[in-house]
């Protein structure tokens, strides 16, 4: 019969428990989710690394340092990708020489040359970006998914994420470079290097592959080569060794060595199957921490309000064990149930969570498996938390006598202990200083609201903070182009550009980073360059470099500075006389007439032109449309754009249940004090302010102190993947974000507060003539 | 104020169970007048305070104050009638913890529309030298005098009083009702005091005797006693 009471007592508080479950469930699914699945990634990581031989180490080369000085290479030829063009035996034997001089450097290392080649395929009416390599022997070996890698030269491998996302199948065929080529394998490269192809932060699996051919067909491509070469230290003591001895050599004046670790792509994975499972851990702890502290409250109260049946029991003779039985069984089965669930559902989306992983990540697909320790963490620990604090207070009203029990507990509370602070509060209404001692006097309350509020809000400004990274690191930059077409010039070939704006691209070493040199003309039709306040910046260009913003943040450069670069072997200095208002990576503009001159070049050089009517592909290396660069950044921005939303309304969803929650527990705990209001002549509306309008001041100042806080934050983060990964992320907070998420919590709280407001209109004027105090 | 109440009638119901409270009461209040309702257990008369107070509502009747029906109000006139002319003073003080005695003063005083100085009314009923201090800090009779002070410092029209003294010893009743008694000559307050102890019941103008939820008789007295001089049961 007790039991049946303790159910019904239970029930009574069904929808408070319901949400208060919500966020038990929360915390075990979001650890087991992120643990679950990082440990397949990191599981399938590690084997995938070690069989296939990761580099642990790239020696990038500058692509145009100027090789016109060594004797094989044919006149008028200046750098690689032309004489890979020309002569490719002489190309070969620089390459050599490369790695003779490496490897006589350093035994304690291992080195491979990787060439590759880029080029759009069209694949289904659109152009795909795709990079063409050929079988590795040493490192970085390729891993064959499906099927097997090329024999012939009318067969190719290709990425099966990216055939997948593009319905193409083994055995189907693809015209590469005007030859059709059959499917016959997917791969896998543990080279992190290698899907860098546009963007250096998001592998675009809808648009992008790596693909393998067959030796000979690859030497036969008719486009210009690019390499790297792979490092695999034989100790973590070698690889020290390596890093202070290459500094010493002539190849590192235009060489740069990339960490395998510290590439945005493969340190990314590291850094997440490291950190993921850390974060999981703390957004999970975060929440069970908000989640207990509700338990606490919740508990306290119900059991509170259960004293007289507990007096009634022991006055029978009830041992304590037996009173506590029922609702300890009663909250066992309440938080085993949401933790179950939490721990089921995380169990069921972390292979799916893995597959979102891997559209950025391309690893193997590994199972994810069920470990005992999720189990500990995601259930057992909390569960035991819960029923210990329970527990605890359950023995605490349970020490009490049965006559105790059975009177009305008379609660009597402290003075404020902070003198000044209750003096300072004497310069405010009787109102106010209601409110702030409402507060006060319900730390654990506030404590709770505090950390729930504050977790939801940051989460909903890194969420929006985050919305726009890609457009600003993409879209943006071609949007405020007018090209429409961007052709790529044949090197050592004349180049078609009547009638449309030519320019000079080149890649250059300034500040320690590979940049982007381009030389525009200061009357060109199409590229316009303005600053944050609209002010067009291309009457700058003949004055020194007009940095971009994503370059300013990488090198730290400021306006006034000088820039010294190193462009195919020659120094070129130039003050830094402006900002664009633009993210395109590590990106500068300067005159192009005055960058010829500079490098002892014709004024009128170029290789690249920037179109706003189509190019004929046979004019040109390689033609790229605008249009296509921006269906796959639309692609990236939708990835993002759906990820953030998740986190927003999460965090919506979040914010809103500890409203809910803390409101109710806060006015069921003061209906003594409601109903005396009331009954002074307060009305509803008064007295709603009075009890509740204490959290919604909390609100805003969670709010205002939680604001500078992420924005520290994001200049953290963005910091650490610039010191790391050299990587610009455009994590910015507009006005508008501030405002809507403001917007956002007023919703919150009044939707939040609803059910606590009926509450108090609901609460009896006779409460305040029964004997007890609160 | 007058209060008149003509045929009322409360009946609570549990279930199919009816249990009448008050059965066809006809009562008239003159203002300015001490009433001491006396009565058993269980006679009715908190449940009379609650009508008259507007605390509840009837089941039948009417009742009204001067010109006022208060058995015709909605929720929301019967709130602003109690906020511009009732006070009350309940057994256990019922004051609010958080606050200290000034605060608790001033959260009455904040809805009037002609309040006293919240120190002012402290001083006349003895607790000048407390403001700062909480509830808890307070003896039972203190604690008294702050929840009398939070309902005159309004200056209502009509104080009621729910056995007042019910919680304290005979000095300390007898202080408080000394106050209580002082007030209703000094501000013409009309106060309605209900309690089972016959000793108090010397301090009424008028002393309305209850049972089983009827009023017996209302006695009239013309010499009644100063709160001092009462003879202690």
């Amino acid at each position: 019969m007790f039991a049946k009471h303790v159910f019904n007592t239970f029930r009574a508080k069904w929808l408070t428990l319901v949400l208060l479950g919500v966020i038990i469930l929360l915390s075990g699914f979001i650890y087991t989710t992120m643990s679950a699945s990082l440990r397949a990634l990191q599981m399938g990581a590690d084997d995938y690394f070690t069989t296939y031989m990761q580099e642990d180490a790239s020696i990038e080369l500058a692509p145009n340092i100027d090789i016109s000085a060594i004797p094989c290479v044919p006149d008028g030829v200046r750098t690689l990708p032309e004489l890979y063009l020309v002569d490719k035996a002489c190309h070969t034997w620089i390459l050599d020489a490369q790695l003779t001089l490496l490897e006589s450097a350093f035994d304690q290392a291992t080195f491979e040359i990787r060439l590759y080649k880029n080029t759009r395929v069209d694949v289904h009416g659109t152009q795909h970006a795709w990079r063409i390599l050929k079988n590795s022997t040493t490192l970085n070996l390729t891993h064959v998914e499906a099927g097997r890698i090329p024999e012939d030269a009318d067969e190719v491998a290709i990425g099966k994420l990216y055939a997948e996302n593009n319905g193409l199948a083994l055995g189907d065929q693809i015209i590469l470079a005007g030859m059709p080529r059959t499917i016959v394998g997917f791969v896998l490269f543990p080279d992190y290097n290698l899907p860098i192809i546009e963007h250096p932060f998001l592998y675009d699996s809808v648009y992008q592959t790596l693909a393998l051919l067959h030796d000979d067909a690859f030497d036969i491509l008719p486009f210009a080569a690019e390499y790297n070469i792979a490092v695999a230290f034989a100790s973590p003591a070698a690889e020290k060794a390596f890093l202070e001895a290459f500094a010493e050599l002539d190849i590192a004046s235009f060489a740069t060595v990339i960490l395998t670790e510290n590439n945005i792509r493969s340190g990314a994975i590291y850094g997440e199957l490291a950190g993921g499972q850390a974060m999981g851990l703390f957004m999970s702890v975060m929440i069970a921490l908000i989640g207990l502290l509700i338990v606490g409250l919740v508990m306290g109260k119900t059991l509170n309000k259960e004293r007289q049946s507990l007096g009634v029991l022991k006055a029978l003779g009830y041992e304590k064990k037996e009173v506590a039985r029922p609702y300890l069984l009663g909250l066992a089965v309440f938080s085993l149930g949401f933790l179950g669930i939490g721990f089921l559902i995380g169990q069921w989306t972390a292979p799916r969570l893995r597959d979102f992983y891997l559209t950025f990540y391309l690893l193997p697909q590994a199972a994810v498996t069920l470990d005992p320790l999720d189990i500990f963490i995601a259930i057992l620990v909390p569960f035991t938390v819960i029923m210990g604090l329970s527990a605890v207070i359950l023995e605490r009203l349970l020490k009490e006598e049965a006559v105790g029990l059975l009177q009305p507990k008379l609660q009597t509370v402290k003075p404020l202990k902070f003198k000044r602070l209750a003096k300072w509060l004497d310069r405010f209404s009787v109102r106010l200083r209601f409110q702030f001692k409402h507060l006060l006097r319900q730390p654990a309350k506030v404590g709770a609201y505090v950390l729930g509020i504050f977790l939801a809000l940051y989460a909903v400004f890194l969420g929006f903070s985050m919305l726009d990274v890609f457009s600003k690191t993409l879209t943006d930059y071609y949007d405020t182009l007018d090209v429409t077409h961007i052709g790529y010039c044949e090197p050592l070939q004349p180049c078609f550009a009547e009638g449309q704006d030519r320019v000079l691209e080149l890649p250059v070493m300034t500040q320690g980073e590979r940049a982007m040199l381009i030389g525009l003309d200061p009357d060109n039709r199409l590229h316009p360059l303005r600053d944050r306040r609209g002010r067009s910046l291309l009457g700058d260009l003949d004055a020194g470099f007009v940095i971009t913003r994503s370059f300013q943040d990488l090198t730290r450069v400021k306006v006034g500075d000088t820039l010294t670069l190193d462009i195919m072997g020659q120094t070129v200095t130039g003050d830094v006389v402006a900002v664009a208002d633009l993210y395109p990576g590590a990106t500068l503009f300067t005159s192009r007439s005055i960058l010829n001159g500079a490098l002892g070049l014709d004024a009128a050089t170029f290789n690249v032109v920037h179109s706003d009517v189509p190019l004929d592909d046979a004019d040109f290396a390689q033609v790229i449309t605008v249009a296509s660069i921006m269906t796959q950044a639309g692609l990236m921005n939708r990835i993002m754009q759906s990820m953030m939303t998740v986190i927003i309304v999460s965090a919506f969803g979040i914010g809103l249940t500890v409203v809910f929650l803390l409101s109710v527990l806060s006015v069921e705990d003061q209906f003594y004090a409601i109903s005396l209001l009331k009954v002074i002549g307060y009305e509803n509306r008064e007295v709603q302010t009075m009890m509740l309008g204490a959290y919604a001041k909390l609100n805003a100042v969670v709010f205002v102190f939680s604001l500078p806080l992420t924005l520290l934050s994001l200049v953290v983060l963005q910091r650490v993947f610039i010191d790391m990964y050299s990587f610009v992320i455009p994590l910015s907070l507009e006005l508008w974000h501030i405002g809507v998420t403001a917007l956002m919590f007023a919703v919150i709280f009044v939707l939040g507060s609803q059910h606590a407001k009926r509450k108090i209109n609901t609460v009896a004027l006779q409460e305040a003539l029964k004997i007890y105090q609160v | 104020m007058a209060i008149i109440l003509a045929k009322v009638t409360k009946i609570y119901r549990s279930g199919e169970v009816e249990t009448y409270a008050l059965r066809d009461v006809d009562l008239t209040l003159e203002n300015g007048t001490f009433n001491v309702v006396l009565g058993p257990s269980g006679s009715g008369k908190s449940t009379l305070l609650n009508m008259m107070s507007g605390l509840d509502t009837l089941t039948s009747g009417t009742l009204t104050i001067d010109d006022a029906q208060i058995s015709a109000m909605n929720h929301k006139e019967l709130t602003r009638f109690r906020r511009h002319n009732l006070g009350f003073v309940f057994q256990q003080y019922n004051l609010l913890q958080t606050l200290t005695v000034r605060e608790n003063v001033q959260i009455g005083a904040q809805i009037a529309t002609d309040p006293l100085e919240p120190e002012e009314i402290l001083k006349r009923v003895g607790l000048e030298n407390h403001l700062h201090k909480y509830p808890f800090q307070l003896s039972g009779g203190e604690q008294q005098r702050v929840s009398i002070a939070r309902a005159l410092v309004k200056q209502p029209k009509i104080l009621f009083c729910d056995e007042p003294t019910g919680a304290l010893d005979e000095a300390t009743a007898k202080d408080v009702l000394a106050i209580l008694q002082a007030l209703n000559e000094t501000m013409q307050t009309t106060i309605l005091l209900i309690t089972h102890n016959p000793s108090i019941a010397e301090l009424g103008d008028h002393i309305i005797r209850m049972n089983s939820g009827e009023i017996v008789d209302v006695l009239t007295q013309k010499n009644k006693r100063r709160a001092a001089d009462i003879h202690w049961t």
